[in-house]
């Protein structure tokens, strides 16, 4: 019983991680005042990404999405060596992106485990439809 | 040899699955994805959805003069005016009602009695996610400003998405099935082909 909490609380706790930081990067180009940079451009097109890919991972049935955090983590780990999130000399903006990608790459590790079985999930799916579009080809 | 490794649990076909009045949970699954309860939950969802499309649609044909917004006062006027004369919000409806209609057609079993049902349901709940996503880009990038409401409605179209997707994967699951037994994944579609196709026994032809 006590393993089963502790696992609910963190497969939610790592997912929800992956909507606060799709939040942020919604409002940070605003909160922070780089929203007229490509930066802050940047972060709202990945901001919404991250939250939705999160959010979804949270069902069961959709918990696979979660690895999708792991490219995202990157491309927020990169983006502050080519884009210019620095306002004046304050660079925690910069720094937080770095601090996040490496959280989210952790926390998509994290709460895979479903007690819910989806008869295989997805994955067989994907083939079973490529080759119907062959053979309508 | 179908080993379990290279076949999953919920393509295995087998003498119980799928015939009229048989199981109502797939072959590998846990439970019913498109059981009463739940369906009923995701149309009370649906509805609160389809009641902040309403207000918004409202406001954008007039009907109202000022849009309630706790948060961005300001904002809410700008987003929803972004389509003018052309009340966006309307499409939410459109979808909330028809994910609502959706939920209560067919049966218990649906995933296998009526896929296409589940696969129409599928459409609207992933293209409703989909769009919510697009909604959160376009705010601040070409409005410029946030909107409660919308954005709660975003998140009403993420929940329906998340809770109900199973759904559609449990159909997707059934037509891969009958395709593996030779059957018409159409007709299956339809709900026509379920039972001789994956009972194991011969199938009629002209079914």
């Amino acid at each position: 019983m006590g393993s089963r909490i502790l696992s609910t609380v963190l497969t939610f706790g790592a997912r929800s991680v992956g909507v606060v930081f799709g939040a942020w990067l919604m409002m940070a180009p605003k909160i922070i005042g780089y929203a007229d940079k490509p930066a802050g451009f940047v972060d709202h097109l990945t901001g919404p990404v991250l939250l939705v890919v999160s959010f979804l991972s949270l069902w069961p049935a959709l918990r696979i999405l979660r690895w999708l955090e792991i490219p995202l983590a990157a491309w927020i780990f990169i983006t502050p060596f080519f884009l210019e999130y620095a306002v004046g000399d304050n660079t925690l903006p910069e720094i937080l992106h770095i601090c996040m990608s490496l959280v989210l790459v952790g926390t998509a590790f994290v709460g895979g485990k479903t007690r819910e079985s989806f008869g295989g999930g997805w994955l067989p799916i994907l083939p079973f439809l490529k080759r119907e579009a062959k053979e309508e080809l | 040899m179908e080993g379990g490794f290279s076949v999953p649990p919920g393509l295995r076909v087998t003498a119980e699955t799928n015939k009229p009045g048989g199981r109502e949970i797939p072959p590998g699954w846990t439970k019913n994805p498109t059981a009463w309860p739940k369906r009923i939950g995701l149309a009370a969802v649906a509805f609160v959805g389809l009641l902040v499309a309403g207000y918004l649609t409202l406001y954008q044909i007039h009907v109202f003069s000022t849009v309630w917004d706790p948060f961005f006062p300001k904002g809410s006027p700008i987003v929803t005016h972004l389509t003018d004369p052309f009340p966006d919000a309307a499409m939410g409806v459109l979808a909330y009602g028809t994910e609502i209609v959706l939920s209560f057609i067919g049966g218990r079993s649906r995933w296998r009695t009526m896929p296409w049902t589940v696969l129409a349901f599928g459409l609207v709940i992933f293209s409703g996610a989909g769009i919510s996503m697009i909604l959160m880009i376009v705010q601040p990038l070409v409005a410029g400003a946030w909107c409660t409401l919308c954005l709660a409605s975003a998140l009403i179209s993420l929940t329906l998405c998340g809770w109900g997707a199973d759904e559609p994967l449990a159909a997707l699951q059934h037509l891969k099935r009958v395709r593996q037994q030779g059957g018409s994944v159409w007709q299956a579609l339809l709900g026509r082909e379920y039972t001789q196709a994956l009972s194991g026994a011969p199938r009629k032809e002209g079914v």
